[in-house]
């Protein structure tokens, strides 16, 4: 017997909501942190969403998931806490009776690979199909690099005495080709520009950067090609283990209601 | 005509060129109050983030940039923008106005320092205009689509678009003495049943005696779908037992010298 009930949203859903979103998806990158003015204005106010189209699933007065539906056929957002399959159908029977009343031809899901949410999903009869693709690219290489390392601070103040200089060739259009990252004295810092002080001099191409950075590339491998030059060379060592210290390594999401 | 236009950020008085132009080239998906809701509704809208190409009095393309903050990982998240809609009008595409517009906004933008742009887009058309023009890469793979078909309406208009063509005489003799009723049983989805004759082609949704049942699931029609002009997805799903085909070699063997109407048929939008 099913345990949990389902109900459409209601004024006041929005913070329980914005919660279970962000706790679900905590170890995700590739979304927007949801807020309540956020979810209010990509899922609420969508032009095909209506309140009725939008599921809470409760067990016990406790929200353990709910689901976005639009009139376009799109399951906007759909988010069920872990292990909680009796959720997953039922707000999946709620939404496919809705947009059976609607009258599409399809529903349409994104849920990231490997979630619990997929078995229940082929067991109400989806199928997987090629997905849209989420590309990146950044206007400050500078900027991102400064992120990346003030997250990593404590792991590279105990890996590094260096100070790398990094200069981009085949940069887009408006975007800024040397940065510098200072990991010395107890102080880890990335400036715009080339240091003339540098202990390490690297010269790379944009595209490679960046693809070593998101984890679809290997450093090494730059290396080894030819395409990525380091001075001196005893320090390809010092940096490719920075790099390996900056790179991306989390599973990436992105909810349809991020994407329009 | 040609390279005498010129880029600006939006004013107010674009806005409704700039929704007519999005609207006309977009049409599937921007419709109605869409363009309100995506851009000038939106908490985190910036009218200098969208930038449009004139000549003379009129709006020839627009692009839209948004802000937003998006989670890199578990620990990191960055000030960013997303490339959202570039549309530019059919008589001055392939002259250089969406570069353009991209460039205008990457110099206006300068000043921001923004860490993070991102888009999302179709990867020949990413390989071709924005992997050059923004130096793109694809973000790490994480998300699957999933689908179910609910009915086979989509079909039926193809089915329709088909038959037009019969009737303008497009196939010539083509469909000559064939009489096929195909099944397809997909999973998850109400049966389809394509009656195929010389006058064309009929669908509907009742269990009849078919000739040849299909049986199948969504995944694989799209996996076939997406290698159309090779045999190998086919192949390759009969071979694994996720195509199956049931019915007697006669009609096997009749559905095989009539596939290009099923081609025809299903290499449509059927979702």
């Amino acid at each position: 017997m099913c345990a949990c009930s389902v109900r459409t949203f209601r004024d006041g859903d929005e913070e329980g909501i914005v919660g279970l979103f962000n706790e679900v998806y905590r170890e995700y990158g590739g979304f927007v942190p949801r807020t309540v003015e956020y979810w209010r204005w990509c899922c609420l106010k969508r032009p095909d969403v209506e309140r009725d189209g939008v599921f809470l699933a409760f067990d016990g007065g406790r929200l353990r998931g709910y689901l976005v539906a639009g009139s376009s056929g799109n399951v906007w957002e759909f988010c069920v806490a872990d292990g909680e399959r009796e959720a997953v159908g039922a707000l999946l029977g709620e939404a496919v009776r809705y947009l059976e009343g609607v009258g599409v031809s399809s529903v349409n899901v994104n849920v990231p690979n490997g979630a619990c949410v997929v078995e229940g999903l082929r067991e109400a009869g989806f199928g997987e199909v090629p997905a849209e693709r989420m590309f990146v690219s950044t206007l400050s290489p500078w900027m991102l690099v400064s992120a990346l390392v003030a997250s990593k601070r404590a792991e590279l103040l105990g890996r590094f005495d260096d100070e790398f200089a990094v200069r981009l060739h085949d940069v887009p259009y408006g975007v800024g080709k040397e940065f510098s990252v200072r990991v010395r004295c107890g102080t880890v810092e990335a400036v715009e520009g080339f240091s003339a002080g540098a202990s390490v001099v690297v010269e790379m191409g944009f595209v490679d950067l960046l693809s070593v950075l998101f984890g679809v590339s290997g450093a090494r491998r730059l290396l080894f090609a030819g395409k990525m030059r380091v001075k001196p060379f005893r320090k390809s060592g010092a940096f490719l283990r920075f790099l390996s210290a900056l790179r991306l390594k989390g599973a990436w999401f992105f909810p349809l209601s991020d994407f329009g | 005509m040609g390279e005498s236009f010129v880029c600006r950020t939006l004013r107010e008085d674009d806005k409704e060129a700039v929704r007519g132009l999005v609207e006309s080239s977009f049409s599937i998906f921007l419709s109605g109050r869409f363009w309100d809701w995506k851009y000038p509704e939106n908490p985190s809208f910036d009218q200098s983030l969208v930038a449009v190409a004139e000549e003379g009095e009129k709006i020839v393309g627009c692009n839209h940039w948004l802000l937003r903050r998006l989670k890199l990982s578990d620990s990191v998240v960055v000030n960013g923008v997303l490339g959202a809609d570039i549309a530019v009008s059919p008589e001055y595409r392939k002259k250089g106005v969406g570069r353009a517009l991209m460039q205008f906004l990457r110099s206006q933008q300068a000043k921001r320092k923004l860490g993070l742009i991102y888009m999302f887009a179709n990867p020949e058309l990413r390989k071709r205009f924005h992997t050059p023009v923004g130096g793109y890469i694809p973000a790490p793979c994480g998300t699957a689509l999933y689908t179910k078909i609910l009915n086979w309406n989509k079909v039926k208009r193809n089915v329709a678009a088909f038959n037009e063509k019969v009737k303008l005489g497009e196939f010539g003799s083509r469909l000559g003495k064939v009489d096929l009723t195909v099944v397809f049983r997909v999973r998850g989805a109400p049966p389809l049943c394509l009656h195929v004759d010389g006058k064309g082609v009929e669908a509907d949704a009742s269990e009849v005696r078919a000739g040849v049942t299909v049986t199948s699931d969504v995944a694989t029609l799209s996996e076939i779908k997406g290698q159309e002009g090779t045999r190998w997805g086919m192949i390759g799903a009969l071979l694994t037992g996720r195509l199956k085909f049931r019915g007697s070699l006669r009609k096997m063997f009749a559905l095989y010298r009539n596939m290009w109407v099923f081609r025809e048929i299903l290499s449509g939008k059927i979702t």
